[in-house]
């Protein structure tokens, strides 16, 4: 029995503006095994970064709430923990790599200083020679010269730039790893290599992963695990076997297939999914995807489904009993 | 070898050394710290140029009002008092007071701004319109008020400068943290398991500094007008001391017929804060690596 290093159980969360209330994540269940790569796929606003920002517990301060729901990580209860508690988790047990590079270091610190600030925080026992070595060491490890260290992010291209971000998340070998589309901002050679990287070093440091992304290629070259989120729902989840071989699909998760270019079929046109994503602040009654679904039945305008269950595979839809 | 020696080359430039390094490349400010330096300098080794009480206090009537000549190279007052010796220890007075209030206020300043920028909400609210009740009031006539509470003299100057300080500066230091702090790298920062209090002295307060130093550095040009115009009024430092301030205020009536006992004071005032916005210019470029050339 694998170890389960995170479990989402019912997590809802929202924000609160003045003006409305929007329903980002509308009970999420997950549970994530030690080693293990999950790929969390769906459309902008789907609630992947929400989840990401909650199980760091990093949502906008005084707006992004966590209603309802627990998050445990490495048997740590999040929903429950301190500030002080979080502090000692953020970079050490779980790290994240942010969606864009060319924001996410400071501009004005040498990236060595930014990678060793990690070390300096959670292994205050290292030594600055130690501390030296380990960040040489982590920049070879992304394929940096660690010549390069005494620079400043500016002088880094994009790409480099998120090897930079992917030092600093490594540098404490952490058991979970967020990665918030950590390719999308790259070009597809470097993509390439990244994935390939972060597949690498999950594999030698045994670390977990979630991996945020629309990009289902990514996923098929890198993760385990597969769950499709909408309207903050997972709708449909199994291994990656489950989600790319098997038959049955949740009719969104076979739109978003249909929306890949295939380079062995000769279609004349994509089949994009018709419509847009619902309204957070105003969601639909019954099963959230109804408006848009091509096989719409009665009973999706009215019952939420349940989640149904095949072996590894499930899938959130009435089609299936 | 080689590889070695330039790998230990690139290490060698600190962040101080690279500030400096691109603050030397603007010629107009190194003028500016040349000239500053040379103010502290003089200021510093005023004993050994002339003798305090001798030169620049005791009367002399025999000497009173001396056009510029080689024994005393700007001449002498309306009390033939030696002008150079007069304005060397009143640089003593400028110079300490204006550094010492812009420190004072640079620090309070930058504590109140930063927590209120940082964390926001009410505790911005509950400073900030503490220091609009401050700013409310014009600077100048909160020091007045402050001195005249307090009674006159150096320490008082001080207090009353820095106080009438710290509001602007506070403001200034809010409105750059706020501009920093919704940045991704501070949010990747906290997912790193960074401090509030390590996030705000390393990665915001340094991102914010430039508008910051500047204001500091005009501040301290600003204060040391007003230390010369309290002196002026009599609030601040209280005759026989030198102070280029009071200094001009002392020549008021003899200012027609002997022109240079005002423009040697004034032209002092005028370098010492000329030098000031010059550092300040160049400190500003020098703080931001993001700068070409």
């Amino acid at each position: 029995m694998p170890e389960k290093l995170l479990e989402i159980k019912d997590l809802k969360v929202v924000y609160k503006t003045d003006e409305n209330i929007v329903h980002a994540v509308n009970g999420l269940n997950l549970t994530l095994n030690a080693g293990e790569a999950l790929g969390l796929v769906g459309e902008t606003g789907a609630g992947k970064t929400t989840t990401a920002l909650s199980i760091l517990k990093l949502l906008p301060e005084k707006i992004g709430l966590i209603e309802d729901g627990s998050i445990k990580l490495d048997n740590i209860d999040i929903t429950n923990a301190t500030d002080a508690d979080m502090r000692l988790l953020r970079g050490n047990t779980v790290s994240m790599i942010f969606q864009d590079p060319m924001t996410s270091l400071n501009p004005i610190m040498r990236v060595g200083e930014q990678i060793e600030e990690v070390l300096l925080i959670h292994h205050s026992d290292m030594d600055k020679k130690s501390r030296d070595e380990r960040v040489d060491q982590i920049l070879q490890l992304v394929g940096l010269p660690p010549e390069r260290k005494y620079e400043y992010p500016h002088q880094f291209s994009g790409g480099m730039k998120q090897r930079v971000v992917i030092a600093i998340a490594l540098a404490c070998e952490p058991k979970l790893l967020l990665a918030d589309e950590p390719t999308t901002a790259l070009d597809v050679t470097i993509q390439a290599q990244v994935l390939a990287l972060i597949r690498q070093l999950k594999e030698k440091l045994n670390t977990s992963m979630i991996l945020i992304t629309h990009d289902l290629g990514v996923v098929a070259q890198t993760c385990d695990k597969v769950a499709v989120m909408y309207a903050g729902e997972i709708i449909e989840r199994g291994t990656a076997k489950d989600i790319f071989e098997s038959e049955n699909h949740h009719p969104y998760t076979t739109g978003l297939f249909g929306s890949i270019p295939d380079l062995t079929k000769s279609s004349k046109r994509l089949n994009p999914i018709k419509g847009l994503m619902p309204d957070p602040t105003n969601l639909p009654l019954g099963c959230k995807f109804h408006p848009r679904c091509s096989k719409c039945m009665d009973i999706c305008k009215t019952k939420e489904p349940g989640e149904v269950e095949y072996g590894t595979h499930m899938i959130k839809c009435h089609l299936y009993k | 070898m080689g590889e070695n020696k330039s790998k230990a080359k690139i290490k060698k430039r600190s962040q101080l050394s690279s500030i400096l390094f691109r603050f030397s490349k603007n010629r107009l400010a190194v003028l500016g710290a040349i000239v500053f330096l040379l103010l502290i300098i003089i200021s510093l080794s005023a004993d050994l140029i002339a003798n305090y009480e001798e030169d620049a206090i005791t009367q002399n009537m025999k000497n009173r009002l001396m056009m510029p000549h080689k024994d005393h190279i700007f001449g002498t007052d309306q009390f033939g008092r030696d002008i150079f010796a007069r304005i060397i220890f009143g640089a003593r007075v400028s110079l300490s007071v204006g550094l010492a209030t812009v420190l004072t206020s640079l620090i309070f300043g930058t504590l109140i701004g930063s927590i209120a920028g940082y964390y926001g909400g009410k505790i911005d609210d509950i400073l900030m319109r503490i220091m609009d009740i401050f700013l409310a009031i014009p600077s100048m006539l909160l020091a007045i008020s402050i001195v005249a509470a307090l009674g006159s003299g150096m320490h008082n100057l001080l207090i009353a400068l820095s106080i009438s300080q710290i509001p602007r500066l506070a403001r200034v230091v809010r409105s750059s943290i706020i501009s920093v702090k919704d940045q991704e790298f501070i949010e990747a920062a906290k997912a790193c398991g960074t401090k509030s209090s390590r996030i705000i002295i390393k990665h915001i307060i340094p991102n914010a500094i430039g508008p910051i130093i500047v204001q500091a550095t005009l501040n301290m040009a600003s204060t040391i007008l007003n230390i010369a115009a309290l002196s002026f009024i009599g609030l601040g430092v209280q005759p026989p001391t030198p102070e280029w301030g009071s200094m001009l205020s002392d020549v008021k009536t003899q200012m027609r017929y002997y022109p240079y006992l005002a423009v040697i004071p004034g032209v002092a005032i005028m370098i010492a804060v000329l030098a000031l916005n010059l550092i300040g210019d160049g400190l500003r470029d020098a703080l931001d690596p993001k700068l070409k050339n």
